[in-house]
């Protein structure tokens, strides 16, 4: 008996047979075929047979209870942290995005300095350290094992920072010398004009008169200081006198 | 009042959204069919089991290639279908004819004199059926399972082997035929 070899009814409707031995016939399917069952004995005969192979097909119960199948399935490592991530509470969200934002600039190893030269941005996987060494000075000693290191983007800065500064500095102590200067002017013509009132009152009348001829005539030629003249007034009035 | 129950095809885009309970709610649902088709097949229960299983965890693993185009269903019962397939392949049957397996294991009913006990009759009667339909071929058996006993439509088997409707029919009368020369001694003597 060849088993594989797959059968067709005497009449050549088998499909029509179990389409409708399993109620999936239309109508009008339904109605063609039982008129031909009418006609053909063989396929009532089948038909027959097959509703009680189905019959006793039915007979075989299930005797055993279905398993409650239980399927152990771990979540992927995201599926963790977005769990976690939707347990945690406003402010844990914001310090855990603070920290992630800081851990990723650390990683970009990104710089932002503020200083003469405005603004300045740099980012890079890796720093290059360059040492600032000031013109005419010696050059720091590095400690090697925790290196003092700046940064090339940053050495403009620094240096218009320091010329800065520098530039105030010698702006400040010219004015500021200025202002003594002044002073001391101040002071030096007070007492010259003491000293001169002092030595015109000591004068006589006729002194008094060769001093004023004396004065014109000193700032008619640019000559020498008021005290000057005061003093030849005074050693040739002396020498009148003797 | 009626309650929208969640189709299976958003428990499957549940599941791949990252929900894992979503697929515990399809083992539920499908749990019962997939183990019932196992056991028609195998006609073993601890068998049928592990293949219960087997059937979840291929499917959860491949859920991402479940595109919708058939019933979530049918894509299930493909791939029960295809692990008792191996399961069989694996603990290969006797390949003997019919007439051998009644010589081998006899189509004569207990005498109704002597099963007094309904349950042990009724369990020796399931037992020739099981035997009948493990006698089948495969193709065979799994169209006659899917049809009888899970009530599958012509449509939906076809779409389950991925063979055309009118190849189902034919497997199907086949099979009953054999099954009728195999089991009318059976409904005789009962």
């Amino acid at each position: 008996m060849n088993m594989k070899k797959e059968k067709q009814s005497g009449c050549g409707r088998s499909e029509d047979l179990v389409t409708y031995l399993y109620g999936e016939a239309t109508p009008v399917e339904s109605s063609d075929f039982e008129r031909h069952l009418k006609a053909c004995a063989e396929c009532r005969d089948e038909l027959t047979a097959f509703q009680s192979v189905r019959g006793t097909l039915r007979q075989w119960e299930m005797e055993t209870v279905p398993p409650r199948i239980d399927i152990a399935i771990k979540p992927t490592f995201w599926q963790t942290v977005k769990e976690l991530f939707a347990m945690t509470p406003v402010w844990g969200k914001l310090a855990f995005g603070g920290v992630g934002a800081l851990a990723l600039l650390a990683l970009f190893n990104v710089s932002v300095t503020v200083g003469g030269g405005g603004v300045t941005f740099s980012a890079g996987w890796r720093p290059q350290p360059v040492q600032v060494v000031t013109p005419g000075t010696v050059p720091p000693v590095v400690n090697p094992v925790t290196p003092v290191t700046v940064r090339t983007t940053d050495e403009a800065a620094v240096r218009a920072i320091v010329a800065q500064l520098v530039r105030e500095s010698e702006k400040r102590q010219a004015e500021q010398l200025d202002a003594k200067l002044v002073s001391l002017t101040s002071k030096l013509d007070n007492r010259q004009r003491a000293e001169f009132v002092k030595a015109v009152s000591q004068l006589k009348q006729d002194q008094r008169l060769h001093l004023a001829s004396l004065i014109q005539e000193n700032s008619r030629r640019g000559g020498p200081d008021l005290l000057d003249l005061i003093g030849q007034v005074q050693s040739a009035s002396v020498e009148v006198e003797e | 009042m009626q309650t929208l129950e969640t189709t299976d095809m958003q428990l499957v885009e549940q599941t791949l959204g990252g929900e894992p309970d979503a697929f515990g709610v399809l083992v539920r649902r499908w749990e019962r069919p997939i183990y019932s088709l196992a056991y028609r097949m195998i006609g073993s229960d601890e068998d049928a089991r592990d293949v219960c299983q087997e059937t979840f965890i291929s499917a959860f693993r491949n859920l991402k290639s479940f595109r919708g185009e058939s019933k979530f269903s049918s894509w299930l019962y493909r791939i029960a279908i295809n692990c008792c397939h191996s399961r069989q392949r694996k603990q290969p049957q006797p390949d003997v004819s019919i007439d051998e397996q009644i010589e081998e294991y006899g189509l004569e009913p207990m005498d109704s004199r002597e099963s007094v006990d309904d349950r042990l009759y009724r369990d020796q009667r399931a037992q020739l059926v099981r035997r009948a339909l493990a006698a089948l071929p495969h193709d065979m058996r799994q169209v006659i399972v899917m049809k009888e006993y899970e009530g599958l439509k012509f449509h939906e088997i076809a779409e389950v082997l991925g063979i055309p409707v009118s190849t189902v029919k034919t497997r199907l009368y086949t099979g009953l035929t054999y099954m009728r020369k195999r089991l009318e001694h059976v409904s005789d003597s009962l």
